[in-house]
Parts: C-alpha cells; structure tokens; sequence
C-alpha cells in the first residue's frame, strides 16, 4: 500500500493542475506531469513523523470523506440551530482530547475533521513523540460541554483516518484503546 | 426543473453564509464565533458551487467549481485553527470558562510533557 502515496500524489497535482487550467489535453496533463515530478522532488516534507511510512488505502480514504461530509451537514445545522435560538445555550470549554494514533499525518486529518464536525473546534495540539510513546493530545473547544460524547466522536473519526492512512499495528492499537475505552464506560 | 434545484442550492448555500455572519455576531467570545465562522460558510460555499456548476452545466465549470470546493474544504480549518490557537495562547483568561474539571484534567497531561 505504500507504494501507491506517491503515484496518488502525483496523480493528485496532475488533476490539480488540468482543473486550474481548465484544459484536460494530452499536452496540458503532459507539462502537468512534468510539474508534478518537479513538484513531488523540490517539496518534500522533511521532519513529519511517519509520513514516509504512512500507509494509503484508497477505499477508506474514500469513506473518511464522506462520513466527512456527512458531519459537515450535520454539524451546520446543529451550529445553525444554536446561532438562530433567541437565547444560545452554550456550555463553553476545551477539552483535552489524547489521541491513540502516533503519525502526525494523521492528527492532521483528524483535527481538520474535527473543525468542521458538530460544536467541535481544534484549537491546539500536542504532538507526539513516538520514541517515547507520548500521545498526541489536541485541544479541542466545544459549544456543549459533554465529555464522554465528544470523545466518542472524535474517536470515531480518528478510526477512520487510521484506516485510511495509517499502518495495521495503528489500528490494533486503536482497537484496543477504543475497546479498553468501552470496559470502562461501563463501570 | 435544474434551474429550480440549482436555485435552491444557492439560496440555501446564502443562508448558511449568512447564519455564519449572524453567529459571529451573536456568540460571546472569540473561539464560539470561530465555530460559527468556520463551518457554516463553508456548507454555504459547497451549496452555492453546486448549484452554480448545475446552472452553468460546462465541464470546466464543473471542474473549477469541484477544485473549489475541495480547497475550501482543506484550507477553512486551517484559518480557525491558526486564529483559535493564537488566542488561546494570548487570551487564556478569556477561554477560562466554567470548566474547572477539564482545565485540571488539561493541566494534568501538560505536567506529563514536563
């Protein structure tokens, strides 16, 4: 799977570059290629853990986006909802979320989805450090104060971004967090 | 009967714009307007491309407006996130709500990176 990042992203900036110039001839994707190569070399991201290894599965990926969608539109109405209210009720706080999966990439994804997700709003981040099994830990501001709730959802679509974008013992070890989780919710 | 659904997208998508200028105007503090200025516009600028690819109806507008949308999608958290970072960092008195629990709980994991 992890031959195929490079290839998406070149294919990715291809199509990027075609619809910029709203032209899909052979010759435009042609010099697209070429910018694509030049582009994948010069821009490099250096000092982002984990990301040559980083996993990408397509299907996933593809789920991710839209259970992606699906909370935009939810999240909008619940926001709207709140802003028309004559009296908003808002329980304002952050919340420190420690998150299970280690690779920067995917505490990207996840807080970028968390911003546009119901009452959520990342506001900072702690990174992890893998070497040291530090988790990274974001910082996540919410309208409606409920903890467990909140933690449910963000772990839900940190699962998610796991599957599409991180390594197998990543997911078992999110498993076996979320499932600890579940033990002892029960109690 | 497309016009009717793409007008519809794009009165819909104007609303979402405009409910994310009220909430900015109506929530108490900065990070509770961010909630409303980063999402609701976005939905409101995914809504008025579609409408506005369906009315247009040209491949390249389709493809411009798609572009669009994606962007949108992958560039608003990033100005939230930079604006809510910057005055959590700055204004923390501001953010102190009636949270005592969490803000230990939070004290707690930075006292762990020491």
């Amino acid at each position: 799977m992890n031959a195929l990042r490079l290839p998406m992203l070149v294919i990715w900036l291809i199509v990027l570059w075609a619809l910029l110039w709203g032209d899909f001839g052979i010759d435009n994707l042609v010099a697209g290629l070429v910018i694509a190569l030049i582009v994948t070399v010069i821009a490099r991201p250096t000092g982002v853990s984990g990301y040559e290894a980083a996993p990408f599965r397509p299907w996933w990926v593809l789920v991710l986006c839209g259970y992606f969608l699906y909370l935009l539109v939810v999240s909008n109405l619940s926001v709207a909802r709140e802003i028309l209210r004559p009296r908003p009720q808002l329980q304002r706080a952050i919340i420190a979320v420690p998150l299970h999966a280690g690779t920067d990439g995917v505490v990207t994804v996840v807080a970028n989805a968390i911003t546009l997700t119901p009452g959520t709003l990342t506001v900072d981040v702690r990174s992890g450090d893998e070497t040291t099994g530090r988790q990274p830990v974001l910082y996540v501001h919410v309208l409606q104060l409920d903890r467990e709730a909140t933690l449910d959802s963000i772990y839900r679509i940190e699962r998610l971004a796991v599957r599409a974008f991180g390594t197998s013992e990543q997911l078992a070890a999110v498993d076996a967090a979320l499932r600890e989780r579940a033990v002892g919710g029960v109690q | 009967m497309s016009d009717a659904i793409s007008a519809t997208l794009i009165v819909l998508g104007c609303g979402f714009a405009a409910i994310g200028g009220i909430g900015t105007w109506r929530f108490p503090d900065v990070l509770s307007r961010m909630h409303a200025a980063a999402k609701a516009p976005t939905l409101g600028l995914v809504l008025v491309s579609i409408g506005a690819a369906i009315r247009i109806d040209t491949l390249l507008a389709t493809t411009t407006l798609l572009l669009v949308v994606i962007l949108q999608l992958l560039t608003s958290p990033l100005g939230a996130h930079a604006l809510s970072r910057a005055t959590r960092r700055h204004l923390d008195a501001e953010v102190d709500d009636d949270v005592d629990e969490l803000l230990a709980d939070e004290q707690s994991l930075d006292d762990d990176s020491a």
